[in-house]
């Protein structure tokens, strides 16, 4: 008897059940309203084919909200990643607080969107935040500075925000990464002389780059979904100007544009689908072989 | 002791599938938030002692009803929507459940509410063309042939109406609407209230030179730009109104919409609305007025009692109201009551117990009672115990001569007052021109009026 064999098996037909009736199912058929004229005011929904996506490609906002979702992706990645990795490395030396400071670390990731947006809408206010009053403290000539009130300074923000939140995943993710290295590996390169550099660079960058490619995955992908702090700091504004993606897919529902709503977020899934895709592909290289 | 194991693992197995449907809810008072729409927030009223029979006019239900509300988070907060929901429930023992939405995203949550059929059973909104989304025919008890109808004054009584039947009662406040000026500062600057556009740009000049805000403006929140106030006076002529709405005319075919457009813009650029208005909140409007750091704000007249004196009691007896100078028209217009219907939703179980809360609340003992001592012109006949602003009381005279019907909102098809006002803050802030701004409020209110399905677009 294969038992212990087909028990996995057992487990995963109902959780895929659930999955199928629960999410893949009503996902599919919702995508499906994008080829729809659907919005409040029509009894009787028309099949309308691809019209709304020749609309959608026209819209100017959807140019912005793709190059800013974009940047806001990317900027997160590299810095998640980067101070991830650095910040593992530093906890990974046996220091006394060392316990403490990954609890400090991993702090902001347990706050939710709303109390993360709050803070840094506080810190960057005008009139009354904090970084306006150092930066009038140190001398700044025209310290009030208004960072969520355009584009760049307010995607600044947005990004400051989502990498204070997010920078503790990396650095948990990394550090468990960093403590499965043996020391044996480590002891023997110093014995024959290679430097912190050098070690770093052939032994323990390769080592953990399973942990960093999840981290830059786990990034990306959420960094392209960028939407609640979006929402909270400046409501995609001033305007359409800092609108990602899915702020742009509220927006349009806001209109009552509720197929051109989903055409959108069907051309976000795809591109979801894509990124995750070419990325699974093309970071294996980046790994050490065994 | 393979049997036991089995039993485990089908015991372990069943708890996974339950915990995972666990997250499924369905409809009723919690409002479920997907990652794509704002959570709205469900406050409870909690039942006092229902000691008392209801009034004369009004029959209670026999067993206690629980009726759900939804509406804005701003309208529940309002002392008279208070003070009548408390009556209410003393006088019927029936519970509200008033499930508010957020002020910025409520439109969205309530109309995706409906999409999904997730509808309360008495739904609170302004009325006109906004209300096709929520497809009053289909949703809303008729109350064309109710008793009060015919209580309701005879400038009030068009905006419960859709096409031409009568579904909300407007039980709100009429407020009259332009700008609320610091009679004070105005004073000490050796000001009198504006009677031409330019009389009141100079007013903004000498204002901003004495190191006062001109006016302010919670551009961050989009909807106190509040341009309606201008548009309304566009479509006051009903062949005008009839153009636009069958797609004979646009936005970008009437001079005065892009005077009014430029008034935006001039006022930005010369610094009345402040160096950094692109930030200012609605929530910093008190402190701004109420500590003499801006002098004007496009607002009402009953905003000074309601929100001001809150905070600064007493400061409304500095203020006072003028006609707004948004660019539409020289000598300035006010605009007359918005009010806020209460609808009944016709496929509620609790339809028969939400008619008879609609029936309590235009009882005239009940509303004077609601309405006593509010600051607000009457939107009933049998309105007697409110009382009229001191804002309005101030410029009662040019409020009589120059106050204009509310037009944008209830009949302009395709009218939106926050996406409209995000391309005007791309404008403002030199995003876009002033024609494209035009350009694109005229091809979202065109989007609207297709998707309404409305001849001639």
């Amino acid at each position: 008897m294969h038992l212990k064999k087909i028990y996995p098996t057992y487990f995963m037909i109902i959780p895929l059940i659930v999955f199928t009736i629960f999410f893949l199912i009503p996902s599919t058929i919702g995508y499906l309203y994008a080829f729809t004229d659907w919005n409040p005011y029509v009894e009787k929904i028309k099949f309308v084919g691809v019209e709304n996506f020749v609309e959608i490609f026209q819209n100017k906002s959807l140019t912005t909200a793709f190059v800013n979702t974009v940047v806001i992706a990317v900027v997160k990645t590299v810095f998640v990643t980067v101070i991830g990795v650095g910040i593992a490395l530093l906890l990974n030396r046996g220091f006394r607080t060392n316990k403490m400071l990954r609890t400090v670390y991993f702090m902001p990731a347990i706050f939710s969107a709303l109390i993360v947006g709050l803070i840094f809408s506080g810190l960057f206010d005008t009139q009354n935040g904090v970084i306006n009053q150092v930066l009038g403290a140190i001398g700044v000539k025209d310290a009030q500075i208004e960072w969520l009130g355009s584009r760049w300074p307010a995607l600044t923000v947005v990004n400051a925000a989502e990498i204070w939140r997010s920078a503790g995943y990396g650095v948990v993710i990394t550090l468990a990464a960093l403590q499965s290295i043996p020391a044996d590996y480590l002891e023997a390169a110093k014995m024959d002389g290679a430097n912190g550099w050098q070690r770093f660079r052939h032994i323990i960058l390769p080592m953990i780059m399973p942990a960093v490619n999840v981290n830059i995955l786990f990034s990306l992908i959420y960094g392209l979904k960028m939407f609640d702090l979006i929402l909270i700091l400046t409501g995609g504004g001033p305007g359409h100007e800092t609108e990602s993606f899915g702020t742009l897919i509220l927006s349009e529902m806001s209109r009552d544009r509720y197929s051109q709503s989903v055409s959108i977020n069907l051309i976000f899934s795809i591109m979801l689908v894509i990124v995750a895709i070419l990325f699974q592909k093309y970071s294996k290289k980046w790994e050490a072989k065994e | 002791m393979m049997k036991l194991k089995k039993m485990g693992y089908t015991v372990i197995c069943a708890l996974l599938v339950a915990s995972t449907m666990a997250g499924c809810t369905s409809a009723a008072k919690s409002t479920t938030a997907d990652t794509t729409t704002a959570v709205g927030t469900t406050a409870q009223e909690q039942t006092t002692t229902a000691a008392t029979t209801a009034a004369a006019t009004t029959t209670a239900s026999k067993e206690p009803v629980t009726l759900t509300i939804l509406a804005n988070q701003d309208w529940v907060t309002k002392p008279y929507m208070k003070a009548i929901w408390q009556l209410y429930e003393d006088k019927t023992g029936n519970k509200l459940d008033i499930q508010a939405v957020p002020i910025d995203s409520g439109e969205t949550i309530m109309k995706t509410k409906f999409a999904t059929g997730e509808i309360s059973d008495i739904f609170m909104h302004f009325g006109g063309s906004g209300l096709a989304a929520y497809q009053p025919e289909k949703n809303f008890v008729d109350f064309s042939g109710a008793a009060w109808v015919a209580d309701v004054q005879d400038y009030v009584l068009p905006q419960t109406k859709f096409n031409d039947k009568v579904y909300g009662l407007p039980f709100w406040e009429a407020s009259i609407s332009g700008v609320i000026y610091n009679t004070e500062i105005f004073d000490n600057l050796g000001l009198k209230m504006p009677t031409t556009q330019a009389e009141f740009m100079t007013a903004c000049e000498t204002i901003k030179n004495a190191g006062i805000t001109p006016m302010y403006l919670a551009c961050k929140d989009t909807w106190p730009l509040l341009y309606q106030y201008g548009v309304d006076n566009m479509f006051l002529d009903s062949a005008v109104l009839g153009k636009l709405n069958s797609n004979t005319l646009k936005y970008a075919d009437i001079p005065a919409f892009k005077t009014m457009i430029q008034w935006y813009k001039d006022m930005a650029d010369k610094g009345y609305f402040g160096d950094k208005f692109a930030t200012n909140t609605y929530d910093g409007a008190p402190a701004a007025l109420g500590e003499g750091k801006a002098a004007m704000m496009l607002s009402w007249d009953s905003y000074a009692s309601s929100d001001l004196d809150t905070k600064y009691p007493g400061i409304s007896s500095k203020f006072s109201i003028m006609p707004a100078f948004v660019g539409a028209v020289d000598g300035g217009s006010y605009e007359g009551p918005n009010v806020c219907l209460t609808f009944v939703n016709k496929n509620s179980k609790n339809v028969e117990a939400a008619k008879e809360y609609v029936a309590f609340m235009a009882d005239p003992a009940n509303y004077n009672q609601a309405f006593k001592d509010f600051g607000t012109t009457p939107v009933f006949k049998g309105e007697t115990t409110n009382k009229t602003t001191s804002l309005y009381d101030s410029a009662a005279a040019v409020i009589a001569e120059k106050t204009v019907a509310s037009t944008a909102w209830p009949s302009v098809i395709g009218f939106t007052q926050v996406e409209g006002a995000k391309y005007i803050q791309e404008c403002m802030l030199g995003i876009s021109s002033v024609d494209e701004c035009i350009a694109a409020m005229d091809n979202d209110r065109i989007q609207i009026a297709k998707a309404q399905q409305t001849p001639g677009f």
